[in-house]
């Protein structure tokens, strides 16, 4: 995967290859017959679309396929791709801002005699035609004696440029001044992508990017060299190139910082100008050369060199269970374009990057400490003690579930206990009653035999040498006593002469053959059902238990059959 | 230089400069296409100075 460099990074080595693949370029022909050369296809084509208005529009200067419209940044980052491949060799970026603050752009590095060259001569040479303003020094300077030289070309589809086949510049003659690093700053700060009408009275991201809003940048970058990047034709000037990749740079940062954040859509979707919208076919390439194919310059297959590597700076949570499935919040930097999240040495289970600061990972099985590492083509996330993940030996078994959920108080039900950790299980516990009797089915499962016992809330345990499982509210058994049971009564108070009418709740009632308010016998009762019977209080005095007595035995006293008389 | 059928007109040196007027006082030209201008008279002066087809004319119309 090529990185684009800042053309002052490139070595010696680097600029020569460079400058003389672009020359290069132009010696081989036009695969499309087109232009004179492959160099020149780019300037045509570049040209040609800056002059093809985009429908609804029928004015380029209000919209073109290339231009004044949201496809510019789209357009010119496929633009660049294709020249890049056609090059061979990377195409570094040309930070303009960062020469600016320099104090004195017209001298950076990318001027040099062995890179761009540097600005016109403002002396004209009537015995050559040379014009004013044309570069006479650099790789890109024309010789009329030498054939082999640089040479610019013109756009048959506008007015004929006399100064052709010279380079020109004029560094600073229309714009004084290349954008800020605060005025880079203050773009990556405008959202959205863009917005309706979709040309040059559009706020938004996009536009200002361009320059046709706020502080001008790659409009302005264009100017302030002048000469032969002013038209049409400003690829005719090989720093256009590597203006653009700084263009693209930018953006690709504005993505970055709005990662995930939705306002990093790539808008309009629909309903924009042709070649415009995400998933036009963009001119005059048409699909699947769309927006929507080159928003990801990781999948495209370069990256810009001051993409920040990923970075861990924390782990929530830090620890986790050694046979993995742990969710762990990874928070860092530099996480777009992740490929790849390892604990230890073993992949992630399974992540998504939710932010270029945030991954949600799953932990996969493991066992002391290791790193957590993110790799993504710009690098892997160096070691350090704040992406140490612990891992811990599980806490002994768990119990997940039983069934059934309830038995006989007499015991001797068979009960499926699930769960975890049930490996060398020595003791099933029912509330503190051993089973009397289990079998380890596996590791999660245990086939037990209830212990005779009583209540509704019994907790099923499991005890292996690695400990004993937590009371937990998938545990519970319910002891089912045999017999009538009173588990309500309503009301709960009545008069001390008698003669209300009580209803009373509860289980085993078929049958019954007597109703108790402590020793005195209802006045009357009616079996409603076997959970339900309806009894008249007989006269007493205070708090009494109400009881039901079938051929099973008596309902125990409780709480729940209390009865007062006031 | 002025308005002809609603459309502006610049003619330098007797060769027509195409313009568009895209919005109250803003017009564009091909010739420069990294800019928009405030006026027609700026757009001249801009095309004049700086766009080589028209280096060193100075009728403008």
């Amino acid at each position: 995967m090529p990185v684009r460099k800042n053309v002052v990074s490139l070595s010696a080595a680097e600029r020569a290859a460079l400058v003389t693949a672009i020359k290069t370029m132009k010696s081989k022909p036009d695969p499309d017959g087109v232009a004179g050369n492959l160099y020149d296809k780019y300037v045509l084509q570049h040209s040609l679309t800056m002059r093809t208005a985009s429908p609804p529009n029928t004015d380029p200067n209000v919209c073109n396929m290339a231009h004044r419209g949201p496809s510019f940044c789209p357009w010119h980052r496929e633009f660049l791709r294709r020249f890049e491949q056609d090059l061979g060799v990377p195409l570094p970026y040309w930070d303009w801002a960062a020469d600016q603050a320099s104090g004195s752009p017209e001298t950076a590095p990318v001027w040099g005699d062995d890179l761009m060259g540097p600005n016109g001569d403002p002396a004209s040479d009537p015995v050559t035609g040379r014009p004013a303003q044309a570069v006479t020094k650099g790789p890109f300077a024309h010789d009329p004696a030498d054939p082999a030289s640089w040479s610019i070309i013109q756009d048959s589809g506008l007015p004929a440029d006399p100064t052709v086949p010279w380079l020109t510049r004029n560094f600073g003659g229309m714009q004084p001044t290349l954008p800020t690093p605060q005025d880079v700053t203050a773009t990556l700060g405008v959202t959205p992508y863009d917005n309706p009408p979709w040309n040059v009275g559009s706020q938004g991201f996009r536009n200002n990017l361009e320059g046709f809003i706020g502080p001008g940048m790659h409009n302005a970058a264009h100017m302030w060299v002048g000469g032969s990047m002013m038209p049409a034709t400003s690829p005719n000037d090989p720093v256009f190139f590597l203006h653009h990749a700084n263009v693209d740079r930018i953006w690709a940062n504005w993505q970055r910082q709005w990662f995930k954040s939705g306002k990093d859509d790539y808008l309009p979707v629909s309903g924009g100008p042709t070649g415009h919208n995400l998933t036009d076919g963009m001119f005059p390439w048409g699909a699947p050369s769309t927006p929507d194919s080159v928003l990801d310059t990781f999948a495209l297959g370069y990256w810009y060199d001051d993409a920040p590597a990923p970075a861990v700076s924390s782990l929530n949570p830090a620890t986790g269970a050694d046979t993995g499935g742990d969710t762990v919040v990874i928070t860092g930097a530099g996480f777009m374009g992740t490929t790849a999240v390892t604990f230890g040495t073993t992949p992630a289970s399974a992540f998504a990057v939710d932010s270029d600061t945030q991954i949600t990972a799953i932990s996969p099985a493991g066992t002391g400490a290791v790193d957590v590492t993110v790799t993504t083509p710009a690098g892997t996330s160096p070691v350090s003690q704040a992406d140490q993940f612990t891992y811990t030996a599980a806490t002994g078994p768990q119990v997940t579930g039983i069934s059934p959920t309830s038995g006989s108080s007499a015991g001797g039900d068979t009960i499926i206990i699930t769960g975890s950790g049930f490996t060398g299980a020595t003791g099933v516990s029912f509330d503190g009653t051993p089973a009397s009797a289990f079998t380890v089915d596996s590791d999660t499962q245990i086939t037990a035999i209830s212990p005779a016992g009583t209540g509704i809330a019994v907790d099923i345990t499991v005890t292996t040498p690695a400990g004993t499982s937590p009371p937990s509210r998938a545990g519970v058994f319910t002891y089912i006593t045999p017999g009538p049971l009173v588990t309500g009564i309503s009301p709960t108070m009545g008069s001390s002469a008698g003669g209300d009418t009580v209803v009373i709740t509860g289980s085993g009632f078929t049958g019954a053959t007597g109703v108790g308010f402590d020793v005195t016998s209802a006045a009357d009762m009616t079996v409603d059902s076997d959970t339900q019977i309806t009894a008249i209080s007989p006269a007493g005095t205070g708090t009494v238990d109400i009881t039901v007595t079938t051929p099973d035995g008596t309902s125990p006293a409780s709480s729940a059959d209390q009865f007062t008389y006031m | 230089m002025g308005r002809t059928g609603g459309e502006p007109h610049l003619s330098i040196d007797g060769t027509g400069v195409q313009v568009s007027q895209i919005a109250e006082n803003q017009y564009a030209t091909l010739l420069l296409p990294y800019s928009n201008f405030s006026s027609l008279d700026e757009l001249a002066k801009a095309v004049i100075d700086h766009a080589p087809q028209f280096s060193g004319r100075r009728d403008i119309t």
